[in-house]
């Protein structure tokens, strides 16, 4: 539309701000939502989240959004965004964590689910020790209780 | 158009020591159950032990509406043996699909790669002890539930048992109203008919002595399809259809394909698949279920007289060539299950996606 070279200033929860197009703006469903309802002003605040996540994230709606304006060669396209998706998120845990959170506050389902579909590759093969300690978790386990979830799927555990 | 991002007027570098490490107990529920949804059913027994949270994200009821809400689902197989002795109770297993197990060497020799998704089966642990029907010849699964209609040979009964694969829970269909001896049943249009035929792609297939009939729900009309036609023909050991195309394995090992749109609706070899024949026309008794897309074929091959407790299996990738005039079938992996009984009658081969 003729709206794409709007721009509209992102502002992190440090007070930062982050002039992107409309079009990579929208890409927030939390924004888009915003918009339509009417809000016109130019900065909107992003409070929950802060620069270093902020800049990610509209790292990845930018290049979305730029493959989604290219016409003709869809595969290549595809497979590039494919490309940079995984580099996108080869990040650590804890980044990962606030990314996913982000994408999940503002509403940026693509982003969602390939945070999530990391997560879930990193603990799939995991003891239940290691998922404990890459995400932080107590075990709330008493020994008792630890056997009696065991012996509801005893075949899992058979050698 | 498409401007670039603004770096931020000042970049801040950020020195200040790194936030304490994210807890995953602190992730709203609806992204923890999102992220184990995407793994397979089969690492949930281990995950669960992580935690008592992870313990109830993972419940069934739980974790499986999220899958489908997220569009994550993974093909499950099930064997059901009929033992000898016992003609009314079934012995349920699922073919557990775990890696980099250690394979015991194989008896037999086959040319064909073996399956590295791993091959061992596990009693179906169903939730309660009350004892699984046995199948008749016609079972349908409809997504994640396995219909179980009418009795098995013998055993005319107007019973609808259902399976939940999510939960492995049995659950009483409504009954129909007359009893069934080995009732055929169909899909058609998400729904269930029992006939008293063959059913494929919502049409009814009428096998008489000379001619073959199809009956259109939809239209309420019969048709000739043609006069003897070897379509439902005695040389057909068994049939399953995927995505509107029928496939059969005939009693010489021949794996054949048809759809609606040949002439006549005659069977045609899916090229290809000669090593595989050489297996399969020694089987005895051979079962075919989709497997995600793939065709899983399942047979034995014991003399009448004999202890079984074997089944071998094949999945097979199949390509349509020649504008669709040509199926193409290549041998993922064959390869055999044990299973930890003494001897089986027979076997059922059922797919569910859950």
């Amino acid at each position: 539309m003729s709206e794409s070279n709007k721009k509209i200033s992102l502002i992190s929860s440090e007070g930062e701000a982050f002039e992107v197009s409309e079009a990579v703006a929208r890409e927030f469903e939390i924004v888009a939502h915003m918009l339509e309802d009417g809000c016109s002003g130019s900065s909107i605040p992003i409070t929950t989240v802060d620069s270093n996540i902020l800049g990610k994230v509209i790292e990845y709606c930018t290049k979305h959004v730029e493959v989604g304006n290219v016409e003709g060669n869809s595969e290549k396209a595809e497979k590039d965004l494919e490309e940079f998706d995984k580099r996108f998120i080869a990040v650590e845990m804890n980044t990962l964590f606030s990314l996913i959170l982000a994408a999940n506050y503002l509403n940026v389902k693509g982003l969602l689910n390939i945070g999530c579909q990391k997560v879930a590759d990193t603990i799939k093969d995991m003891k239940p020790e290691e998922v404990r300690s890459i995400f932080n978790i107590e075990n709330d386990y008493t020994p008792a209780e630890e056997e009696v979830v065991r012996k509801e799927n005893e075949w899992a555990f058979q050698p | 158009m498409i401007s670039k991002v603004a770096e931020p007027t000042q970049k801040k570098k950020k020195t200040i020591s790194e936030p304490p490490l994210t807890s995953f107990s602190s992730l709203p529920h609806e992204i923890a159950e999102n992220i184990l949804a995407r793994i397979s059913r089969w690492e949930y027994p281990r995950l669960s032990l992580v935690s008592k949270s992870f313990h109830s994200l993972l419940s069934p009821l739980e974790i499986y509406k999220t899958r489908s809400q997220i569009g994550v689902n993974e093909t499950c197989v099930y064997v059901c043996l009929q033992l000898p002795n016992q003609p009314c109770a079934s012995c349920w297993f699922s073919l557990w699909t775990k890696p980099n197990k250690k394979r015991n060497k194989r008896r037999g020799k086959t040319k064909f790669k073996r399956d590295l998704s791993g091959n061992s089966v596990v009693p179906t642990p169903f939730s309660s002890s009350h004892s699984p029907p046995l199948p008749c010849d016609y079972i349908q699964t409809v997504g994640s539930e396995i219909y179980i209609i009418g009795g098995p040979d013998g055993e005319p009964s107007s019973s609808v048992r259902i399976l939940d694969c999510r939960s492995h829970t049995w659950r009483d269909g409504p009954n129909m109203t007359v009893d069934r001896e080995d009732a055929p049943t169909a899909l058609l249009d998400e729904k269930i008919y029992v006939v008293g035929v063959n059913v494929f792609e919502g049409k009814i297939y009428l096998a008489t002595d000379e001619k073959d009939y199809t009956y259109d729900p939809k239209d309420g009309t019969w048709k000739l399809v043609r006069e003897k036609s070897s379509f439902l023909s005695d040389s057909i050991m068994f049939c399953c259809e995927m995505e509107n195309v029928l496939y059969c394995c005939t009693d010489l090992g021949y794996l054949m394909w048809s759809t609606s749109e040949i002439e006549g609706r005659e069977w045609r070899e899916i090229k290809g698949l000669d090593k595989l024949r050489k297996h399969l026309k020694t089987g005895k008794e051979i079962e075919m279920a989709n497997y995600g897309g793939k065709l899983l074929v399942m047979w034995h091959s014991y003399p009448d007289i004999c202890i079984r407790d074997k089944i071998w299996y094949a999945k097979i990738y199949l390509e349509s060539r020649c504008n669709a005039r040509e199926v193409w079938g290549k041998v993922e992996c064959v390869d055999m299950l044990t299973f930890p009984v003494e001897t089986y009658e027979s076997f059922y081969c059922l797919t569910a996606s859950v």
